[in-house]
């Protein structure tokens, strides 16, 4: 299986703040054995803290690391300021993970690789096949969609296929900012307050159920999305790379346990149960077996 | 169409041929509805059109001048892709002046195979800004743009005059608080998605538990709870009903709010709607903001509701365009047309905030 799986990291989630994302990236990632690096934020345009030259060191230091280094763009955005200035913040990675169809309009005589990203609302074979009249190097499989239509992409498309396999699940986005009204803000005036809670807010049923983390103007999952038992089905289903979203104290743990499980050093079932710790409100993986995301079912 | 037209164009929605003939006889230009199926995102039971209702449907409003269209906006996978590209076809053999669709494999079959069709952007593609918007025109040279709730008048404004593409803004109706077409909260939670299945927290997973108070359940999943002198005091209408009345008022209350977006959930303050305060969209009052910052279509929700519903919001709506595009400067909302919007919605509040300010 080593051979066929690669590892991504996806986006910072949550607002780390600039300083802990530049050590991050400069620093720590230094250590973790993923192959390609997406940087960016793709929720809030206020929640932009890497500068140009921020963002140009990241992929400087990405480079020396020997790994890919892709700039992933923002999901929703309804003001011109938030769509310009896409080949700036890109020049100096290898590509651009496109999260809003509209920066393909700018992304037409680049020479940067295109990642066609999770939040295109790519469902089906011929929706992705279109796609390559922009030639792209990966689509990242739409988080709800399961494994046969991920698979019927990835045979039908022609387009290689990277499946999340860790991390919180992105479930909605509004025009809201949850967190500025959780502390009784707008959005127009939220103060940046998502930057005090760097891992969201849970928000619990009326029964005391962990269901939801509010971060932003999204809503994730409070459980943990994990394909851990599942990585030797995805290699036989030709996906090409599986994508990590990161955490703040723990990525180049769980990188590592993902590494071992490819390359055959641990049995998935081992690995699954050394991620149990970084998955404090529990593990789930419905969506990739055509069930109610939350449920968890064992390979 | 175009961005130089008079007044508002009105469209309306029909769950069925009597809800269409209620539309098209108060006063709608355009009537909307779907095929029986999964290719339209209102695949509820018991409403939307066979081919043959539908095409009695679009013979019903040529007699009227009234256009028709067909909504084919789910994310088909697979299989259903074919089953997509089949109610397109449909939609052209019954004679339907345009379909509403937001998959880019429908969007270029339709380009492709049925250029006469009119192609309208459904709000489901979320295109929210220009970029976006010019990216669908250029590809596959969309005739209309539905826009998400998320855009305010400010930014409407601005997208209008960088695009030539006529726009289209819902003006009344149930409010959805997520991005159409980037909402899996009912996908998560029941595994029946909006963007496929066409469905968002239907009633076969509602379940009730009473106790000391009145539990609501979305597959498994507590949504809200009430004790019975708490639905008195949260209700607008309620505080008259005598105790016994309340429980099973209670229930057809918890019923209408059951999406997730609208549940109670507990955070460090509490309990309380912590995504959604349930309110319903009626933009009566900003039809002058919305004309000046060019939207030119008013989109009626409501593909799942009855035929009294239609017949009363397009019969207020119709006069509202009529009034603004007679007597623009001196455009008012009396009592009677926002009492008639609030009979639809007895137990809520109107809001327009989507659209002024974030």
């Amino acid at each position: 299986m080593s051979d066929k799986l690669s590892i991504s990291l996806g986006t910072a989630p949550y607002n780390w703040g600039r300083k802990r994302l530049l050590e991050f990236y400069l620093d720590e990632l230094a250590d973790v054995s993923a192959d390609e690096v997406y940087v960016g934020n793709n929720i809030c345009h206020q929640r932009e803290i890497l500068t140009n030259e921020d963002l140009k060191n990241i992929a400087q230091a990405l480079n020396r690391q020997g790994k890919k280094g892709y700039f992933s763009t923002l999901t929703l955005c309804t003001k011109a300021e938030e769509v310009d200035g896409l080949n700036e913040k890109c020049r100096y990675f290898d590509g651009v993970e496109v999260n809003m169809i509209g920066f393909l309009n700018q992304l037409k005589d680049t020479d940067k690789e295109i990642v066609l990203g999770p939040y295109l609302n790519l469902y089906n074979w011929k929706s992705a096949a279109y796609m390559q009249k922009f030639h792209p190097v990966k689509l990242v499989a739409s988080f709800e969609i399961p494994l046969d239509s991920i698979a019927d992409i990835a045979d039908k498309s022609g387009i290689p296929v990277e499946v999340m396999a860790w991390g919180n699940i992105s479930t909605a986005l509004s025009w809201r900012c949850y967190t500025a009204r959780a502390v009784n803000r707008s959005r127009e005036n939220c103060g940046k307050i998502c930057f005090e809670y760097p891992e969201g807010m849970l928000l619990k049923s009326v029964e005391n159920e962990d269901l939801f983390r509010i971060d932003g103007l999204q809503v994730l999952s409070a459980k943990t999305h994990s394909l851990i038992e599942y990585l030797p089905l995805l290699a036989e289903k030709q996906i090409s790379s599986i994508r990590i979203y990161p955490s703040m104290e723990n990525t180049g743990k769980i990188v590592d346990v993902f590494r071992q499980v490819i390359a055959a050093h641990l049995t998935a079932k081992t690995g699954g149960e050394q991620l149990v710790s970084y998955a404090p409100h529990g593990v789930c993986n419905g969506w990739f077996l055509g069930k109610p995301g939350w449920e968890y079912v064992a390979a | 169409m175009t961005k130089k037209a008079k007044k508002f164009m009105l469209h309306v929605p029909a769950g069925n041929l009597e809800c269409l003939k209620a539309a098209a006889d108060s006063g709608a230009d355009v009537v909307y509805w779907g095929f029986n199926s999964p290719s339209n995102l209102r695949n509820f039971p018991g409403i939307n059109f066979s081919c043959e209702e539908a095409f009695s449907g679009v013979d019903y409003l040529q007699r009227k001048g009234i256009k028709s269209l067909i909504t084919i906006n789910s994310y088909p996978q697979k299989d259903q892709l074919a089953l997509c590209f089949e109610a397109i076809d449909q939609a052209h053999a019954i004679g339907a002046d345009g379909v509403v669709l937001s998959d880019l494999a429908l969007l270029e079959y339709c380009k492709n195979n049925h250029p006469q069709l009119e192609i309208y952007l459904s709000v489901q593609a979320g295109a929210c800004n220009t970029e976006a918007i010019n990216f669908y025109v250029n590809e596959f040279a969309v005739d209309w743009v539905i826009l998400p709730r998320v855009v305010t008048v400010d930014e409407i404004a601005r997208i209008s005059k960088s695009t030539d593409v006529p726009l289209e803004a819902f003006a009344f109706g149930s409010l959805c608080i997520n991005c159409e077409g980037k909402c899996q909260l009912s996908s998560y939670i029941t595994g029946e998605s909006t963007n496929t299945i066409g469905t968002c927290s239907t009633h076969k997973f509602l379940s009730f538990h009473q106790a000391d108070k009145i539990y609501a359940r979305i597959n498994g999943k507590a949504i809200n709870c009430f004790a019975p002198d708490e639905i008195k005091q949260d209700a607008h209408f309620a505080g008259g009903l005598p105790q016994e009345e309340l429980h099973q008022w209670g229930n057809h209350f918890l019923i209408n709010r059951r999406q997730l977006c609208k549940a109670r959930y507990l955070l460090h303050d509490g309990k309380s709607y912590r995504l959604n305060n349930y309110v319903y969209l009626n933009t009566l009052e900003l039809l002058p903001q919305l004309w000046q910052a060019g939207i030119r279509a008013l989109k009626i929700e409501g593909r799942q509701r009855n035929a009294g519903y239609v017949g009363e919001v397009t019969k207020v709506f119709a006069a509202a365009v009529r009034a603004f595009r007679d007597h623009p400067d001196n455009y008012t909302v009396p009592d009677s047309w926002m009492d008639a919007c609030r009979r639809q919605f007895p137990e809520i509040v109107p809001s327009t905030t989507c659209y002024l300010g974030k």
